[in-house]
């Protein structure tokens, strides 16, 4: 990909990220709850009231609240979280380092699992291992993960007692202890990454079929090459192409699967913060989060472009 | 005579093309999967005649009943009340708000893909363009914060999940009509003065309605699951009625004394977003080969 075509993508970005502004800000202002009550006492003489909101700058007609929001934005400043007492952009980054490791945590394995899967159930096509792999895939993609969680932890968690229920670490302990992460982490990661397991592994298995149907693997196959050679050098590299955009994909449904696994969890995640904060109506706080995902996702799938440009020099962009 | 006997021959030597009810009514995966979701729905509609005991109404001496226990199937809550019977009515409500929310995202995404997709151009780029912000919001998130907005509650939840759906169906349906718009048959209805309007609803749509009705299969399935979520994060249905989702919700408390609160809602959930999932493949399958990936 030469570096105008990269340019040319990224501009493209501009617009969508402006569109993705307004619908944070927007949806926000729609709410009939009034953010200014919540933040002083029930109360308040109006005067207080009408100040409070003349220095938040509420009075304002909206576009004029927008431009300064977003003015704002583009300086890094996401404004007070009213709940937290706390900068929304702290209460954000501090929360994501969390979300990061989960839904890290979730996507290695949804494609180590899925592109092994799906492989070898092309592999060994119509035999029992094939049917038995696109049986788990459907049965992976039709659990509800919220549920998924739940069963987790009453069977593995309550009743085995192998692992703990939630959170990140022994919250009783005086100091967090990250060494224990990782048993935190399994139920989590698994209940975040089926789905996506079960979705690379349809995408892989197909995909590889299709790539073992092509001249080239008959060419190598007629040539006298191993059939491990054939399937991995030849097969298995072009296979992956489009599984890696799937996975791109996979990467904004993790975060948006990462709000329900983590309440779920109690994992002190960007989707617990969001969930808290919707709840108790703290605007600036899901106004934020929402801009952050959605910014996020859109970057990623620059970045899965790129990296498919990468690996498949055959793509053109326009 | 052996002219006849040649081409009846020559008919038998070529493979029948099978209608599409036939390659789905083969299938007999999907017939169960098909059979066992018409079999939920029907109990869900008729669930006022089906003798059970009234979903709502607690009963504090028969609280927390195992399975089988006093006579409840499922057995029963904190409140007492029937699990068996809350979760049949609550499919009422499960089912119902999935396909509204499903049915909302096509009827908000269908326009946009028919109309995107036909006239190209400027008009293409504005809707596609607005599609995507929409894209760029995970879909929970997006629900979530549209419900921040609209209040909680189940029509908005319903609303909610809806507009965040919308995008798959005007992606779909843009797809499917940039593969016909140039074909003869389209420039022939133009050629003879056919309206705008016209080409879209009597040429285009009719093509775009197989891929349209997978999609929606498939979708009905994701939009349980998005829904009950909600439902679960407190979000959507609100007490006393219940949904699957917030039936869930409800017996996370006591996971460790009585996991059937959690188990048997979740149960349905999974078994009709798998027959949903099933039947959805089948009907790819036998109703455009061609969409198989």
């Amino acid at each position: 990909m030469s570096a105008t075509v990269f340019l040319r993508r990224a501009l493209q970005l501009i617009p969508v990220l402006f569109g993705v502004s307004i619908v944070s800000f927007i949806m926000i202002h729609l709410s009939p709850t009034d953010p200014v009550l919540l933040m002083l006492p029930s109360d308040a003489p109006p005067e207080v009231v009408e100040s409070m909101r003349a220095r938040l700058g509420l009075d304002q007609p909206l576009p004029v609240q927008y431009i300064q929001w977003l003015s704002h934005v583009l300086r890094g400043d996401l404004g007070e979280s009213i709940r937290m007492y706390q900068p929304v952009s702290t209460a954000i980054l501090e929360h994501f380092q969390n979300t990061l490791v989960l839904a890290a945590t979730a996507l290695a394995f949804a494609f180590l699992a899925g592109v092994i899967l799906g492989f070898v159930a092309a592999v060994k096509r119509d035999s029992a291992i094939d049917r038995l792999s696109m049986i788990v895939a459907v049965l992976g993609w039709s659990l509800p993960p919220f549920w998924l969680g739940l069963v987790f932890i009453i069977v593995f968690a309550v009743q085995l007692d192998w692992l703990p229920t939630g959170g990140m670490y022994n919250a009783s302990a005086i100091e967090p202890d990250y060494r224990e992460l990782p048993r935190y982490l399994v139920l989590p990661a698994l209940t975040l990454g089926l789905r996506h397991m079960s979705y690379i592994a349809r995408m892989m298995r197909s995909s590889m079929l299709e790539v073992l149907g092509q001249d080239y693997v008959r060419t190598a196959r007629a040539k006298g090459l191993s059939q491990r050679t054939v399937l991995l050098r030849h097969a298995f590299r072009n296979a992956l192409i489009p599984v890696v955009t799937v996975a791109g994909v996979s990467v904004g449904r993790l975060l948006g699967g990462a709000v329900i696994v983590e309440t779920v969890f109690s994992w002190p995640g960007l989707g617990d913060l969001v969930v808290n904060a919707i709840i108790g109506s703290d605007f600036p706080l899901v106004q934020g989060a929402a801009l952050f995902i959605a910014s996020l996702f859109v970057f990623v799938n620059l970045l899965v472009d790129v990296l498919y440009g990468l690996i498949d020099p055959r793509i053109r962009y326009t | 005579m052996s002219e006849r006997a040649t081409l009846s021959s020559a008919a038998a030597a070529l493979p029948r093309q099978r209608r599409w009810w036939q390659r789905l009514f083969a299938n007999r995966v999907a017939m169960i999967a098909l059979i066992g979701l018409l079999v939920i729905v029907i109990l869900a509609i008729i669930a006022p005649l089906l003798p059970l005991p009234p979903p709502n109404t607690p009963n504090a001496r028969l609280r927390l009943s195992i399975p089988g226990e006093n006579g409840f199937v499922l057995g029963s809550d904190t409140l007492g009340r029937s699990i068996l019977s809350r979760i049949i009515w609550g499919g009422q409500i499960s089912l119902g708000v999935a396909m509204l929310a499903s049915g909302t995202a096509m009827l908000l995404g269908l326009p946009t893909g028919l109309v995107a997709g036909y006239y190209g151009g400027r008009v293409d780029d504005i809707l596609m363009r607005l599609t995507d912000v929409f894209m760029a919001f995970p879909i929970v998130l997006l629900a979530i914060t549209i419900i921040a907005a609209l209040g909680t509650g189940l029509s908005n939840a319903m609303l909610a999940a809806g507009i965040a759906g919308y995008p798959l169906y005007a992606r779909v349906v843009r797809g499917s009509v940039l593969t016909v718009r140039e074909m003869e048959y389209v420039v022939a209805a133009r050629a003879i003065g056919a309206s705008n309007p016209r080409i879209m609803l009597r040429h285009l749509l009719p093509n775009v309605l197989a891929p349209l009705i997978v999609t929606f299969t498939l979708d009905v399935g994701n939009m349980i699951i998005l829904t009950s979520s909600l439902s679960f994060l407190g979000l959507g249905t609100q007490p006393p009625n219940s949904d699957w989702g917030n039936m869930i919700a409800a017996g996370r408390t006591h996971i460790r004394t009585a996991p059937h609160l959690v188990l048997m809602p979740g149960t349905a959930v999974f078994l009709v977003v798998l027959a949903l999932n099933i039947a959805g493949d089948a009907l790819r399958d036998a109703l455009d080969p061609r969409l198989r990936n």
